[in-house]
């Protein structure tokens, strides 16, 4: 694997001249507060008037894993990897998990983006065909739900009151954070208003169940 | 907001593969509901909490 002397993902040329360098567009990740495997994250551009092109960036784990190979096989034998209260068994070895798939802020990471329109209303832009590419992105900021609902909720609204919690990389501001936040939001609410009119079911009182054992974990004390 | 766009490019992804490698894409789709069961299903609901549901269509049930 290519790292560098800091065991930092090195990207070579060979990487580089086969994927679209995204590392100057600002994307960010958003997921539970305590999130050490992050997957996914996000990008919005406004084209035109009411044109929203969107990019979902999905950590490239094929580049790692190849087909086929020790790693995968035993990834399909796990399927997917569980979480405990104090503890994570991961599918993947957790230099992939944590670190290399995982679209850390400030971190060059590759990824399988997909980008598509959306308009202000919230529905498909039809005649833009979604787009796919293999990239190399740099996520500006992992931000929590809370610190990403507070942006848009006013809540939060400069660099001080975001603190030191959540810091921006790549030389964006606070207020490219927001102002790209507030115009993801923005979409994705019509979007999801038009989704539950076409009806889609949504399903209440997901909260998350917590199974409490003993100390030697032997006895399943109450869940 | 993220949950939309995961859906979003899952659907979307989906088309993409569905277009490009139909013989290889997986198409999971569930069928309508056994009209039989859905009415078993009616009337517990109204003996056991009294409730009526209206599951004439997804948009009534959601």
């Amino acid at each position: 694997m290519n790292l560098d002397e800091n065991n930092e993902l090195k990207i070579t040329l060979d990487i580089e001249k086969n994927r679209e360098d995204l590392r100057k567009k600002l994307i960010v990740s958003v997921d539970p507060e305590t999130a050490k495997d992050l997957d996914d994250a996000l990008s919005i551009e406004l084209i035109e008037e009411g044109v929203y092109e969107v990019g979902v960036h999905i950590a490239d784990v094929s580049h790692f894993v190849k087909h086929g190979g020790y790693i995968d096989s035993e990834a399909c034998k796990r399927s997917i990897s569980y979480y405990f209260p104090d503890r994570v068994f991961p599918m993947l070895p957790h230099i992939l998990c944590d670190n290399l798939c995982s679209l850390n802020p400030g971190k060059n990471r590759l990824a399988f983006s997909i980008f598509f329109r959306m308009d202000g209303k919230g529905r498909r832009i039809m005649n833009f065909k979604p787009r796919l590419s293999k990239t190399i992105i740099n996520s500006a900021c992992k931000l929590s739900y809370e610190a990403a609902k507070d942006i848009f909720d006013g809540k939060i609204t400069s660099l001080e009151e975001l603190g030191p919690k959540y810091p921006i990389y790549n030389g964006f501001t606070f207020e490219e954070l927001s102002s790209n936040l507030k115009m993801m939001n923005f979409v994705a609410q019509n979007r999801r208003k038009v989704r539950l009119e076409e009806g889609s079911i949504v399903f209440r009182n997901l909260e998350k169940k917590k199974f409490i054992f003993n100390k030697d974990q032997s006895k399943l004390l109450s869940w | 907001m993220v949950e939309e766009y995961m859906l979003l490019a899952n659907i979307m992804v989906a088309e993409i593969l569905y277009e490009k490698v139909p013989n290889l894409a997986v198409l999971r789709r569930h069928s309508n509901p056994d009209l039989t069961a859905l009415n078993n299903i009616k009337n517990i609901f109204l003996k056991v909490v009294n409730m009526e549901l209206d599951m004439s269509t997804n948009q009534q049930i959601s």
